[in-house]
């Protein structure tokens, strides 16, 4: 008798461990299938936030509903229109009661591979990052709280949350967990670009193969920073955030990944985006300064402005940077590459049915 | 009394694992220990111009990154044992697993030599399949056009120039012909136990090998350029000393 007593106490220690252990456990068939190309790396997922279908459904239903904005009028598709690779064609966003921002929206693209996000990283996680324009005052104008509430009485998601996160008392968490998850499931790997992993340079045209070799040359440099993870998928946290001469030493103070590390060092670097439908996602930078990849394209030729954190791939040229101001691209050359950069357009991704909006019959 | 049977059984059973092991083979971890001379290494974010190459350059270090290949010990009568792995050495991050190269189950005996290949091994160096596919590894990447791979090594900084300006120079190995085999005499006997030794990795000897090197002569474009690359490929078997 004793000795049931004793297996008796082990296994109801064990099952209250794993209890513990796991906050909510989707229902077996409820495991989102992501798949992706073998070139991909593997995803970097937090274990607190599985991917589920129950998860990811009702993150795409909370990305298109304006209900978390302050008066109902602002979604997130507001300002990262698929259209545009879920960025925006205007230079800065407006927000509730027609507040303007001051940074272009980026693009959502292959985040899953992502680790620091905004222009100047101040979200180290897609959770992090999904609950900023909720409370930005300039976007949504709520607070997570009050959205938590709005969601909670809805007969609509009350029972979705119950569903994905096993409570129908919605959190700001389980909020920022079901938008992530929606998030990190829009992946673009079907441009012309793609094909290059499958038959090399006989994706390309000429002229896309002349800038593709620009592009992954010391001729145009581009590659150090949007290498193959630049312009695939993400980077590594040491070449993440870059000055590429946009602004001049005074300008550029507070501004970029300074704004978080409060380093001198730091000030003018912004976080560099992927290139992946840079066709789409215009205008460019982080103030959307640029409205065509020309101009994107002149500025990298002739219109560096140099200042105390210049990257390197630029000031180990001082000759090209002092005749020409930048990399000194004829004519041809420009175009040549902004042929190679339309090849990362994706248009199965912009018509991805999973992605459009589920409220649109 | 069935229950406390079985818990002595298993007792039993877990620590015969643990002799097994003791018995039979040991552990090593290499530390990569970087220095500019026989000071510690100093990597900056800023400009700041602290270290001096023998051909009279101020320069910095800010970003240094490399790749270890099949490391491997040799025993006197021709045994060797590696763990036919690359590792990417990177000083700058503060996690100490970046730092090392650990051997691990190696059979016991005493081992005389141990030798390593600077760079990615031939048979590996293909992106992005050649190695595990991350990101660390997809930042080294060496793009198809200069013959694909991986970045053997990134090392960067700015140096002043003979116009007594601060600029930039990256000096980028990468490509099979540019990875090296170093080898050193070793004394070490292996004997169920867990050990460690430090190569001291002596960075100015990049610069200051059997080649002496003027950043001033152009190395801010080198992935183009075999000629500078030997240079660099030759002074790197000088970089490494075991303590």
């Amino acid at each position: 008798m004793k000795k049931f007593a004793v297996i008796g106490i082990l296994l109801l220690s064990a099952m209250l461990i794993m209890q513990a252990c796991v906050e909510h456990t989707a229902a077996p068939d409820d495991t989102y299938d992501f798949q992706t190309p073998a070139y991909f790396p593997k995803i970097v997922s937090p274990t607190n936030n599985p991917l589920t279908k129950s998860g990811v459904s009702l993150g795409r239903m909370l990305f298109y509903d304006p209900i978390l904005s302050q008066d109902s009028t602002i979604s997130c598709s507001s300002c990262h229109n698929i259209a545009n690779a879920f960025a925006e064609d205007k230079k800065y966003s407006v927000g509730v009661g027609g507040a303007t921002g001051d940074v272009n929206a980026m693009a959502i693209i292959n985040l899953a591979w992502q680790q620091k996000f905004f222009w100047n990283g101040r979200a180290t996680s897609l959770e992090e990052q999904a609950l900023g324009p909720i409370n930005n005052p300039l976007e949504m104008h709520e607070t997570s709280e009050n959205v938590a509430a709005k969601l909670s009485r809805s007969k609509r998601y009350a029972p979705l949350f119950k569903q994905a996160f096993g409570s129908a008392t919605v959190t700001p968490e389980m909020i920022a967990k079901a938008i992530s998850q929606f998030e990190r499931i829009i992946v673009s790997n079907q441009s012309t670009y793609d094909k290059f992993y499958e038959i090399q340079e006989r994706a390309f045209t000429a002229e896309e193969y002349a800038g593709f070799r620009i592009f992954f040359t010391e001729r145009g440099q581009c590659f150090h920073c949007h290498g193959a993870n630049g312009t695939l998928l993400a980077h590594n946290l040491d070449t993440i955030f870059r000055n590429n001469g946009l602004l001049t030493d005074q300008e550029m103070i507070g501004k970029g990944l300074s704004f978080v590390t409060k380093k001198a060092t730091d000030n003018g670097k912004f976080k560099v985006p992927t290139l992946r439908n840079i066709e789409l996602t215009g205008p460019y930078m982080h103030d959307g300064r640029f409205a065509t990849l020309a101009d994107v394209m002149d500025f990298y030729s002739s219109g560096i402005k140099q200042n105390a954190n210049l990257d390197i791939n630029f000031t180990k040229s001082p000759e090209r940077l002092e005749q020409y101001g930048g990399l000194g691209l004829t004519s041809t050359e420009k175009q040549q590459v902004i042929a190679f950069l339309k090849t990362l357009t994706d248009t199965a991704f912009t018509h991805n049915p999973a992605y459009q909006n589920p409220f649109k019959k | 009394m069935k229950l406390q049977l079985l818990f002595v059984l298993l007792f039993f059973s877990l620590m015969g694992c643990t002799w097994e092991n003791q018995d039979s083979t040991g552990s090593l971890k290499v530390n990569f220990v970087h220095t500019f001379q026989d000071s510690s290494l100093q990597i900056l974010e800023s400009n700041q111009l602290i270290y001096t190459t023998s051909t009279g350059n101020k320069f910095n270090i800010k970003n240094l990154k490399y790749y270890i290949a099949k490391l491997t010990l040799y025993q006197n009568n021709g045994a060797k044992y590696d763990v036919n792995m690359v590792k990417l050495i990177n000083p700058m991050e503060q996690n100490t697993n970046y730092q090392n190269y650990t051997l691990s189950n190696i059979p016991n005996g005493k081992y005389s030599k141990i030798s390593f290949v600077f760079g990615v091994d031939s048979a590996r160096n293909t992106f992005p399949f050649g190695l595990p596919n991350n990101s660390e590894n997809n930042s080294m990447e060496w793009p198809f056009t200069l013959g694909g791979g991986y970045h053997f090594m990134m090392m960067e900084g700015v140096f002043q120039n003979s116009k007594n300006d601060t600029v930039g120079y990256a000096i980028h190995l990468g490509v099979t012909p540019n990875q090296f085999y170093n080898e050193f005499p070793l004394d070490l006997t292996v004997n169920g136990n867990d050990q460690s030794l430090d190569f001291q990795v002596n960075i100015e000897q990049w610069f200051n090998g059997i080649n002496k090197i003027n950043l001033n002569d152009g190395y801010g474009y080198m992935m183009e350029d075999q000629q500078k690359q030997l240079l660099f490929k030759q002074n790197g078997v000088s970089v490494f000393t075991l303590k």
